[in-house]
């Protein structure tokens, strides 16, 4: 697609980057007294309107998610087509798969708290169209059920056609076969793992997929890292628990530059195979710290918050770039990021932990 | 390098090679006067020129429009960066005028042969060519300056050097043009 | 208490095998009590350590968890959550110490406790090392909890049985056997009083018949 029609999106979001917050202000927000005091410091910021309406402080969860759901309403707003945006947020959509999944096919009782409310398809929406399963224990009517539901992002930004196509001809079809392999995981290993599993393996192989289709490489090569870097944590996390190579292929996510395979094969073979896969690629060095610790049976905290800050690292490269969409989908990362920070302050402070542990965690800002 | 830009200015290029093909197939058929050659030439510096031009500013505009409806105070610096690729329009539109004073169409009198047709024709070239290319890079880096400006306001005059740069191939270009017309066109 | 009886021979001699049979019921309870107070004391040492290391354990789980729903979003948790555990089944038996019924607890089916070799049940892609150790942390509580449950019974029903056992010993310690020791000295100066007034009598009669 044509870059230069992203013109003014990016001229939008250079502005918009200059509202988030920087490491600078996370410190200071760490050294506030209490939940109270960090919350009244955010005032003046964009999440002010929202953190101000709530009545108990404590819930401040939801009011960060609300937040964050107006902010990618608004840059879909002035963005020229929607097609990259939606397809970032997709991830919530298969997160709510997730937990339909969970419900139909596991028989599990749903919980509202685990529906996001960010998603393109309403959850109930999704829910209606999955609830007529056929006698294979597919939702048999679920493309056609959900082709007509409605999308909370169209509705509001003028975008309506170009997103109703795109749920219907992108979204839909990749849950509908990814919830078929989750089905089918989720009777080959009767578990939730499975299915959780097999959902994020479909999300990341559609995402980089329709990335690369759409001839956004860079916003590929950005999946690709996300790839990686996630079946970097998946791996130290096996190793530290000691899961069955077999169940390790199972669960790599696809679409990064080293194969699932080529990492279950290494994983099969020990640590030293597995080091001689990552000397190919630029996550050695991280591989060799997160090693260590393993070894060590250390937690693995600060090393997964190495891991996020690589990513936001990779992320930033867009910050370089006047055109295109990747600067745009660059701030909609940075934005997520820093509601997790807000999470990692305003829960700390909630848990009264102190501020060295607080810091310790926050994330590399976008900004 | 452009998107889908590309396959457009691809397009352009070929209708551009297939107005040059007739215009030499006509020539040479002796169906083209000197005065038809010579009108080309100044038409395509205009157009070239001019599209190098509108795309860039147009491109630059709509960058500055993004910055300007989340930080209108910005608007001062970023219109000297959108008007930058705007030179190259106006040196196609100086070097077009300057061709026309030389052929004579002010003087009343146009009689041109082939041969000075084609003289105006190619003196033109320069500027029309470098105006395009200079035009589009010119407004890749306008729009890369305006993020200078967006993140740091007090550094727009570096913003303004970078283009600036480019500039100087339009006006080697104009210039060219300019001496062609003047001094080696024979009328 | 105070027990009166009627000063004769026969009771002096029932008086004084009562006082036996308390005396040796006194030993007996005291033995006891005894015996309890160290199973007691042992149990309620295992107890205050376990109780120390779960409440450690459980405050750092509690620190993990805190950490993991700061780094994860609520509904990201909720969803990994939502599948819960396996059930752990227990059985409950009961084992005599000193005659005090005592439970003693056993895990059948370990479900998810740490031994039970098992995936976790939630996809790793989209949360982090502090959900693992977390759940982890409170897995392995669970165990310590049970065996805490099991002990703080224990020692419930233990002290509990110490505290009557020794009003028993008190009881018989300073109430009845004092009592009983003293009714039967009673009954024996009564008895010497009587044989004495008896004797008396017996040598004035004697006197009145040699005078006349």
């Amino acid at each position: 697609m044509d870059e230069y029609n992203w013109a003014s999106s990016v001229g939008h979001v250079r502005i918009l980057e200059l509202g988030l917050l920087t490491g600078a202000d996370f410190s200071k927000l760490a050294e506030t007294e209490d939940l109270r005091a960090a919350v009244s410091a955010l005032r003046d910021t964009d999440y002010g309107k929202q953190l101000e309406a709530l009545g108990n402080l404590e819930e401040f969860g939801p009011a960060l998610e609300r937040a964050l759901g107006d902010e990618y309403e608004y840059v879909l707003s002035f963005s020229p087509e929607p097609g990259p945006i939606l397809c970032f947020l997709s991830k919530y959509d298969f997160h709510n798969l997730k937990v339909l999944a969970k419900e139909l096919l596991l028989g599990m009782p749903m919980e509202p708290r685990a529906v996001s409310p960010l998603s393109i398809i309403p959850f109930d929406d999704l829910r209606g169209a999955c609830a007529v399963i056929g006698e294979d224990g597919i939702p048999s009517l679920l493309p056609q059920l959900l082709e007509r539901a409605r999308s909370r992002y169209g509705a509001r930004n003028g975008h309506g056609e170009q997103v109703a196509s795109f749920v219907s001809k992108d979204l839909v079809p990749a849950l509908v076969n990814t919830f078929e392999e989750a089905r089918r995981q989720g009777l080959e290993e009767g578990g939730p793992f499975g299915v959780d599993s097999s959902i994020d393996r479909g999300w990341m192989s559609w995402v980089s997929g329709y990335y690369r289709k759409r001839g956004y490489e860079l916003l590929a090569n950005f999946a690709a890292a996300e790839a990686d870097l996630t079946n970097l944590r998946i791996v130290m996390r096996s190793l530290f628990h000691g899961l069955d190579p077999a169940v390790v292929t199972k669960i790599l996510l696809p679409g990064g530059t080293i194969s699932p395979r080529d990492i279950g094969d290494a994983y099969a073979a020990g640590p030293e195979a597995l080091e001689r896969v990552y000397l190919c690629v630029r996550w050695v060095e991280l591989f060799r710290r997160g090693l260590e610790r393993v070894q060590r049976r250390e937690s693995l905290t600060e090393w997964e918050k190495e891991c996020e800050d690589t990513l936001v690292e990779i992320y930033r490269m867009a910050r370089t770039r006047a055109l295109g969409p990747e600067p745009v989908l660059g701030f909609l990362y940075g934005k997520e990021n820093e509601v997790k920070n807000l999470r990692i302050v305003l829960s700390g402070k909630q848990s009264l932990a102190p501020k060295e542990r607080i810091l310790a965690r926050i994330r590399r800002s976008y900004a | 390098m452009f998107g889908g830009l590309t396959s457009s200015i691809v397009a352009l290029g070929f209708g551009l090679v297939g107005l040059v093909v007739l215009l030499v197939v006509f020539a040479f058929g002796g169906m083209l006067s000197g005065n038809a050659i010579a009108l080309a030439g100044a038409g395509f510096a205009v157009f070239l020129a001019g599209i190098g031009s509108t795309v860039g500013v147009g491109v630059a505009g709509e960058k500055a429009a993004g910055i300007t409806a989340e930080d209108p105070e910005k608007f001062g610096r970023l219109l000297l960066l959108q008007a930058l690729p705007g030179t190259q329009g106006i040196y196609g539109f100086l070097v077009g005028f300057l061709a026309m004073f030389r052929m004579g169409a002010f003087a009343g009198g146009m009689n041109l042969t082939p041969d000075q047709g084609w003289q105006i024709f190619f003196a033109c070239l320069p500027v029309a060519v470098a105006g395009l290319v200079s035009g589009l890079y010119q407004a890749r880096v306008s729009v890369a300056g305006m993020d200078i400006v967006a993140k740091h306001p007090e550094e727009s005059g570096k913003a303004l050097i970078l283009p600036a740069m480019v500039e100087t191939y339009a006006v080697l270009g104009l210039l060219a043009s300019v001496l062609l017309l003047m001094f080696a066109v024979r009328v | 208490m105070e027990i009166r009886v009627n000063a004769t021979r026969q009771e002096l001699t029932r008086l004084k095998a009562r006082l036996k049979t308390a005396r040796r019921g006194h030993k007996l309870l005291k033995d006891k009590r005894d015996e309890l107070m160290r199973e007691f004391l042992a149990l309620i040492d295992e107890a205050r350590k376990l109780r120390e290391q779960v409440d450690a354990k459980l405050s750092a789980a509690y620190r993990d968890f805190s950490m993991a729903r700061a780094v994860l979003s609520s509904a990201v948790l909720e969803e990994s959550l939502m599948a819960g555990r396996k059930p752990v089944e227990v059985s409950v038996r009961f084992r005599q110490i000193m005659n005090v019924r005592v439970p003693e607890i056993e895990i059948d089916s370990p479900g998810d406790l740490p031994g039970a070799p098992a995936v976790p049940p939630y996809g790793f892609a989209a949360t982090s090392s502090d959900l693992d150790s977390a759940i982890e942390a409170f897995s392995g509580v669970l165990v310590d909890m049970l065996r805490m449950a099991e002990l703080e019974k224990k020692c419930e029903l233990l002290a509990a049985e110490i505290e009557k056992t020794r009003r028993r010993v008190n009881a018989l310690e300073y109430v009845l056997i004092p009592e009983l020791e003293r009714a039967a000295k009673d009954v024996q100066m009564r008895l010497s009083e009587m044989e004495r007034a008896n004797a008396s009598r017996l040598m004035r009669i004697k006197e009145i018949v040699r005078a006349h």
